[in-house]
């Protein structure tokens, strides 16, 4: 049974449409990485996944109706949202205290430990703490439940790089026994890069790319081309080019790398770098702006 | 294009919710309803200092002229003591009563309303903002990433304010009475009378019993009012204060443009009526039952109608429009998201 299943989602507000028509499937044991714009169609995505919002066409979250059957859901799924959804005025043992109270799969211990590597103390209240704690807080609160999948939107927006690193190597090292799924949006498409197992690009409320990390690594190559052979490249029909240190850089689909060979030197291309060649200048336009 | 993922990872099939999880289930409500208190002290926090500093007041006016309530109390003859020792008036009706020289029971009627008044005052906030500060604080997505219903979630709070707030400010009145009761006993004591009368004038159990058959009336009858304002939380972009004076508004125009007052009628009667009014409960400055000597002031009002209170059909009607107003709290909480 596949973890997430989704056939022609589709979601609109008014005349806005926000998803149309995605068909996405996420086998369990896997981490995928849901890449988008702004207002590409992310949050909406998870939020049905997650039964926030009603929806129309076909979606079954580990087997389960997501918007009809949210409370039987919500034992076996997590999520984190955002850095700043805590509520403030609760004091750490509280949050603690609560969870294990309303959640049968939470492992009180397991978060006591997490939390003892950090300094977060239990009587503090959780509006005291710095934003990188509260997401300690927030991590080890999630990493004690025993859920089979995980959803994490933007979990580590406006948070300085030490923090971005320690929660991305926790998660991995702490939590994802390969048993475990994981829905991760951000817009540090970077810091993900290496510890997600599959890639879905969603653009306008649709999904245009989704391949699991081998398939990326065998399909796309990203070649540095010497001035001389730049025709003869151009010819094998890239993506996309674009010009770094004086060298053009030019993204291939599936080319033969026999045919590639000799042009210049090839590499696996960052995911940002195929979103862009993907989604084109307006998105290129964004990711500079944001970067 | 939209293309799918296939991968061929073959996952163990998790394992299935523990067997406790079906008795756990009950919890999340118990869980809920503390949640709602380690968020709003003022709940029981409030009516605990109204409580003191109203029962501080009237000790330091016992104190500074204990005569008087010996006086008040029939324990000394009326008009034995000079008037130096009065220091203000308390107006009810035709008669003026010496604050100095307050009875236990008037004393134990102010303290009772203070509490009252604190307590309707924080639960209507409380439930201004029950739904609303969730979303706002956006921690409403921490909140629903838990297997907590919004029906569990919704019904803790109205709980909160229909049965938890109500128990609070019952054990609150009844310390108040039993410590009110200790300070004149006390006082009384040291002027060398006797402060059994006192106590069996109070009679608090018989007391404290129709209280909270009036209590439950209470809750009944102002229910729809409290789900209202809950309701209103649950949709009100901004400002519920204003969304929640709505129908009060509404009623000055029907009054006004319509030259009606059905709405009029139905708010105030359902604001300043009931059962609450027209027995004991509440009594304005005014009242016959206020004057010394008068039935309140003696612990005399007699015998509770207690069945009574509860035949009024209004009531149940209340009741029922509290429930609508709840279940369409219930269905904006399940689509509700952060402001």
């Amino acid at each position: 049974m596949a973890c997430i299943e989704a056939k022609g989602l589709r979601k609109s507000f008014g005349s806005t449409v926000a998803l149309d028509g995605v068909d996405l499937t996420v086998e369990p044991g896997r981490i995928l990485g849901l890449i988008g714009r702004n207002g590409a169609g992310k949050s909406t995505a998870l939020n049905a996944i997650l039964g926030l919002t009603p929806f129309s066409g076909e979606l079954k979250v580990l087997g389960l109706d997501p918007w009809r059957e949210r409370d039987r859901l919500m034992l076996d799924v997590s999520f984190i949202s955002d850095v700043a959804v805590l509520p403030r005025w609760m004091r750490v043992s509280q949050a603690l205290d609560y969870v294990e109270g309303v959640h049968p799969r939470f492992d009180r211990a397991k978060a006591e430990r997490f939390l003892s590597k950090t300094e977060v103390q239990r009587k503090s209240k959780i509006g005291h703490l710095s934003k990188g704690m509260v997401v300690q807080l927030h991590l080890a609160l999630i990493m004690a439940i025993n859920a089979r999948l995980l959803v994490l939107d933007e979990p580590t927006l406006g948070l300085d790089v030490i923090y971005r690193k320690t929660f991305y190597d926790n998660l991995i090292s702490d939590y994802f026994d390969g048993e475990r799924t994981i829905v991760v949006t951000t817009h540090q498409v970077e810091e993900i890069q290496h510890m997600v197992t599959d890639l879905a690009f969603i653009e306008r409320g649709r999904i245009i790319l989704a391949c699991a990390m081998e398939e990326f690594e065998r399909r796309f190559v990203e070649l540095a081309v010497r001035p001389d052979q730049l025709a003869e490249a151009r010819a094998l029909k890239p993506l996309s080019e674009r010009q770094m240190l004086g060298r053009s850089m030019l993204l291939f689909d599936d080319a033969d790398p026999s045919r590639l060979s000799g042009l210049g030197e090839a590499r696996i291309p960052s995911i940002a770098d195929l979103f862009v060649a993907l989604v084109g200048a307006d998105a290129a336009q964004v990711q500079g702006a944001a970067a | 294009m939209n293309a799918v993922i296939r991968l061929s990872s073959c996952p163990p099939e998790s394992p299935a919710t523990p067997r406790r999880a079906l008795w756990l289930r009950r919890l999340p409500f118990y869980w809920s309803l503390r949640r709602e208190l380690w968020e709003h002290p003022s709940l029981y926090l409030a009516p605990l200092v109204v409580a003191g500093v109203v029962l501080a007041a009237i000790s330091a006016q016992w104190l500074r002229a204990p005569q008087m309530l010996l006086m008040t109390e029939g324990l000394r003859p009326l008009g034995s003591l000079p008037p130096q020792g009065l220091t203000g008036e308390w107006v009810f009706g035709e008669r003026h009563i010496a604050i100095s020289g307050l009875p236990v029971a008037a004393a134990h009627y102010m303290t009772n309303l203070s509490i009252v008044l604190a307590g309707v005052l924080v639960g209507s906030l409380y439930c201004l903002d029950a739904l609303q500060g969730e979303r706002r604080s956006r921690s409403i997505l921490f909140w629903k990433s838990l297997p907590v219903s919004d029906r569990t979630v919704v019904l803790s709070k109205a709980a909160t304010a229909l049965v938890m707030l109500p128990c609070v400010l019952f054990a609150t009145m009844m310390i108040a009475d039993a410590a009110l009761l200790i300070v004149a006993s006390a006082i009384v004591s040291m002027q060398g009378e006797s402060a059994a009368t006192l106590w069996s004038a109070a009679a608090l159990p018989g007391v404290w019993l129709d209280r909270l058959f009036i209590a439950l009336a209470a809750v009944l009858w102002y229910a729809p009012l409290l789900c209202w304002l809950l309701f209103v939380s649950g949709f009100a972009p901004s400002k519920p204060m204003l969304w929640a004076l709505a129908p009060a508004l509404l009623s000055l125009f029907e009054r006004v443009v319509l030259g009606k007052r059905v709405l009029l009628s139905l708010l105030g009667r359902r604001l300043f009526g009931g059962p609450l009014w027209t027995d004991r409960a509440f009594l304005l400055p005014g009242d016959d039952r206020l004057r010394p000597g008068g039935p309140l002031l003696n612990f005399d009002l007699g015998p509770l109608d207690r069945t009574g209170l509860f035949a009024s059909s209004e009531l149940w009607a209340g009741a029922a429009l509290a429930l609508v107003f709840l279940l369409g709290a219930i269905w904006l909480r399940r689509r509700a998201g952060p402001m």
